[in-house]
Order: C-alpha cells, then sequence, then structure tokens
C-alpha cells in the first residue's frame, strides 16, 4: 500500500535547477535510503515532500496519515529544556504526552531532559529531535542524515529503532552518506545524481553500489 | 495551539529575566515603559504604526522557527497572525485610544499579510578589501554589511558642507563611528581567540587594526572638513572623534569578552560606553577617563580568557 507517491516533481532554486522529473514510490513498513552527493537535492526532496518548498508536480500521500521529518538541522528554542520541548511538540501533535513512555525511551537515549535544549551537544539535539519525532507517533518517518553527529552507541541504537518502527509497520525513509548502514537497514536506495533518480538499488552488494556511484561521477 | 505557544514563549520571556536578573530586568522594564510612554505622547501620527510594523517585520524576517512550526501544525500561518496580532495589540490600542483608526486599521492589515511574506536575504558580494586591516574579520564583515550607509553618509556630508551646515558631517562621523562598533557586537568564539599566540598579540591586533580602519575611513570626512571648512575647530572635532572611535571600538571588543549573553553585552554597552563616546565629543578631557576604563577592562578581560593560552 503506498504511503507516498511522487510524479514527475521538478524543483528550480532561481535559474539552478535542484530536482528533475523526479518519481517515487514509498510503501507501508519499508525502510527506503536516499543517498547523493552533498548539494545533489535530497534536502530538497525531503522539504517539497513535507510542504516547506513550493514545487512542479505531484505529490500524493495517503489519507490521514501523520508524517514525521526530522531535519538535517533542527531548531531549538533557546531557554527551553528538554523535556518542555518534547511536550511542546507532542501536544502541538494533539497527542497525549506519557511521562512513562518518555521515560522509556529516555533509557535508550540517556538525554539530561531537565537541561536547557539550546545547550545540548549535536548529538544530543538530534536524539531529542528524534524523540519527538517518535513520541508523536507518526506513519511515516522522514530522517535526514539521522547518523550525523550521533555516537557509536546511539548509531546502533538508532538502527534497531529504525527497524522496530518498520516492524511496527511503519515506512521509514533515510538520507544518509553512511552507505553501509543503509545497505544494513534499507529495502531500497534510491540514488540522487544529476538532479534525477539515477538508480535504483535492491539486492546489490555494497561494492556493487559504491562502484556504480564511482562510475556515475 | 497558540494557547501552547504563547504559554511556550512566556516560558522563555520569564527565563531570559531570571537569566539577566533583576537589576538589569529593571532597566529593560524601565527602557520600555519609557519607549511607551514617547509613544503615547508622541504627536506625529506615522511614529506608533511605522514603529509596530518596523519591529514586526524584522521579527517576521529573522525568525528562524518557521519551518519548525510549519512541521507541528498544519495552520502556521493562522499562528504566525495571532501572534503578532498579540504583539501588535499595545500599539493599535494607543492608536485607538488617539482616535487614530486607520492607522491601526492598517497595522492589522500588516499583521495579517505578513505571515504569507517570504523571508528577504540580503546577499553581499564578497569584494576583496585589501585596504582594510588584514585579519579583522569583525570588521570587514561589518563594512560589506555597512558600505552602502558610509556612501549615503559621505554624500550627505557634501550637501551639508556644500549648504554651509558642518553640524551634517560631524553627525555623519559620530553615526559612522556607531555602525563601526557594531561589527564587534556579536558574542566571541573562543577557538578564534585561539588562533592568537597570547593575549598581547590579541590586544596588539586589535589597536592596530582599529587605529588604521577607523583612521581610513575617516580620511574621507576629514578632507571634506579641510577643503569646505577649514578651521581649528573642525580639525580637533575629527581628531577627538577618532581617538573616541578607537577607544569604543576596543572597549566592545574587550566588553564582549567579559559576557556571554547578548542583551548583557547591549545594556552594558548602553551603560557604559555609549555614554563615553556621545560625551567625550564635547567634553574632551573624558577622554583621559575613559583610557583609564579600557585599561582597567583590559586587566579583567586578561584576567578572564588568559587561561586560553595556558599561563
Amino acid at each position: 500500500m503506498e504511503q507516498i507517491e511522487i510524479n514527475h516533481l521538478s524543483e528550480n532554486f532561481g535559474k539552478i535547477s535542484v530536482l528533475k522529473d523526479i518519481s517515487l514510490k514509498y510503501n507501508k513498513g519499508m525502510i527506503y535510503g536516499l543517498i547523493g552527493e552533498n548539494g545533489a537535492g535530497k534536502t530538497t526532496l525531503f522539504k517539497c515532500m513535507m510542504g516547506l518548498y513550493t514545487y512542479t508536480g505531484e505529490i500524493k500521500k495517503a489519507p490521514d496519515i501523520a508524517i514525521g521529518y526530522l531535519p538535517a538541522d533542527n531548531f531549538f528554542y533557546t531557554l527551553v529544556t528538554g523535556l518542555e520541548y518534547l511536550q511542546f511538540c507532542i501536544k502541538a501533535k494533539d497527542c497525549k504526552i506519557d511521562y512513562e513512555k518518555i521515560k522509556t525511551l529516555n533509557g535508550l537515549f540517556n538525554l539530561p531532559l531537565n537541561r536547557y535544549a539550546s545547550d545540548y551537544s549535536t548529538g544530543m539535539k538530534k536524539k531529542l529531535a528524534l524523540m519527538a519525532l517518535l513520541l508523536q507517533e507518526n506513519d511515516v518517518y522522514i530522517l535526514d542524515e539521522p547518523f550525523n553527529g550521533i555516537d557509536l552507541k546511539g548509531c546502533i541504537q538508532l538502527k534497531k529503532i529504525i527497524k522496530n518502527l518498520k516492524n511496527e509497520g511503519k515506512t521509514i525513509i533515510i538520507s544518509s552518506h553512511l552507505i553501509s548502514s543503509l545497505h544494513e537497514i534499507c529495502e531500497t536506495i534510491h540514488y540522487l545524481n544529476r538532479h534525477i533518480i539515477y538508480k535504483e538499488f535492491h539486492e546489490e552488494s555494497i561494492e556493487e553500489i559504491e562502484a556504480e556511484i564511482i562510475n556515475s561521477l | 495551539m497558540l494557547y501552547l505557544y504563547l504559554k511556550l514563549k512566556l516560558l522563555i520571556l520569564r527565563r531570559i529575566f531570571k537569566e539577566i536578573r533583576f537589576f538589569y530586568g529593571i532597566i529593560i522594564l524601565f527602557f520600555f515603559v519609557l519607549l511607551s510612554a514617547v509613544m503615547i505622547k508622541i504627536e506625529n501620527h506615522w511614529v506608533v504604526p511605522v514603529t509596530c510594523i518596523l519591529i514586526l517585520g524584522y521579527y517576521n524576517n529573522s525568525r528562524k522557527d518557521r519551518n519548525f512550526l510549519k512541521l507541528l501544525t498544519n495552520h502556521s500561518t493562522m499562528l504566525l497572525t495571532q501572534e503578532y496580532f498579540v504583539l501588535s495589540l499595545p500599539f493599535i490600542c494607543i492608536e485607538l485610544v488617539r482616535r487614530n483608526f486607520l492607522d491601526s486599521l492598517g497595522i492589522i492589515l500588516v499583521v495579517f499579510i505578513l505571515p504569507h511574506m517570504k523571508e528577504i536575504k540580503t546577499t553581499y558580494i564578497p569584494v576583496k578589501l585589501q585596504f582594510l586591516y588584514k585579519g579583522d574579520l569583525e570588521y570587514i564583515r561589518m563594512f560589506r554589511q555597512c558600505f552602502w550607509v558610509y556612501i549615503l553618509l559621505l554624500l550627505f556630508s557634501i550637501m551639508g558642507l556644500l549648504n554651509n551646515n558642518v553640524k551634517i558631517p560631524k553627525a555623519c562621523i559620530l553615526i559612522w563611528g556607531l555602525l563601526e562598533t557594531t561589527g564587534y557586537a556579536d558574542l566571541p568564539n573562543k577557538l578564534y581567540l585561539l588562533k592568537f599566540r597570547n593575549f598581547k598579540t590579541f590586544c596588539n591586533f586589535y589597536i592596530k587594526s582599529s587605529l588604521w580602519n577607523a583612521g581610513l575611513f575617516l580620511l574621507p570626512f576629514i578632507i571634506m572638513l579641510l577643503i569646505y571648512h577649514c578651521e581649528m575647530e573642525s580639525v580637533l572635532f575629527t581628531l577627538i572623534a577618532y581617538i573616541n572611535t578607537i577607544f569604543y571600538m576596543l572597549g566592545m571588543n574587550l566588553l564582549r569578552q567579559l559576557t556571554s549573553s547578548s542583551i548583557f553585552l547591549i545594556i552594558l554597552q548602553a551603560i557604559l560606553l555609549l555614554p563615553f563616546y556621545i560625551f567625550a565629543c564635547f567634553l574632551p578631557y573624558l577622554l583621559l577617563v575613559e583610557i583609564t576604563f579600557l585599561i582597567l577592562l583590559s586587566y579583567l578581560v586578561y584576567k578572564n580568557i588568559n587561561y586560553l593560552w595556558n599561563k
């Protein structure tokens, strides 16, 4: 069952073309990866999907699905603690605050929730934003470079969390430069190159994917 | 959502007051009350709506949470409209009390339009500025941002002198001095300080930079004054203004090393440095007091940041 369907999506910034005629389908209960060079348009594609950018083409979403987006750079209000940030994000999505769930989830992330979120380290900020997404109970998770800045233990936990989400029937779309991590958890990896979906990988080995990327440059 | 959002904003406001402490909170409140009193008393009916629109416009353009709010609610535009309405309420009330119904209607109209406006981004062409003291990145950044103001000030000065009004170039010199100092209004990054060999190199660098940069840009004003109004009084004024600007820039650069809060820095600047800058132009002996103050400030900064060089 399709959760998101993108048809002939194009996006330009002035005269610069960032995405050209992108068509993709994201199905329920699957994990998708998105790879591409810096400036290839991964974040732009995500922002189009979230309605943050205007675009030409079509993005169809299944009715009544909740989509959670983890940007590469998260915004935090100053002088607001981690817990208050979580409370705000949960309430803003009309969800009920389950303190037991926050406690359980924080058992994994180990965040000092009573400290100001803006004072957190890069990795801690990412973990907090991800925690907020998980507590919002979304159907689709779009994660832009979720492994960036996260420590080794955090990365292992994150991969576990993503796999658990898939088992719960959620759809996850991840962009990353870590091919090995994506290869480990994703069923499909899309390679964004020269503003188009250049290649789709399913069963290929890491070596084959890397060779394809090198040849395409 | 509005209730939730305003609750969060009020919480932040309460914490800001807690952070800046009671005394400075009282000073800010005093300035706020003073500003409100001026707004009410002022007779020109344009001042209140223009001030309100400028404040809201700046706030709307500089806000970083636009995308964050968009991701949380489908009605983010409505939320911003409601927030701007709450913020503009005092101004609308003032206008209603003064029976300027059209002005209050104008403010409300702007409140509805602002959330739909895209962020205005200014781009600065990275023109090479070889004539500036190399390495003083803050000054280079300031000059790239304020270059057009400098040209305007020069033009105003020429116009003033052509009309035999020497006060205009003098005012322009003072305004430029104030703008030059804004280059040092950002909080410093400790990593940037580590680029210097030690505290002495740091001080020497900024003294040389201020001497060169301030002098360079004052030169056109001095030449203009000498051509059109060659009097001892004008020469003395430019000399004092030059020293004054250097002291202000150095003072600001030192002061920002002592604080970790931008608001606190603005307050300290307004209390300690700005009065010196303004009054020393008319009472030059204040420069002696200022230099004593700068020496004291240097000592405090030395005590505060010298640990960076492990000494």
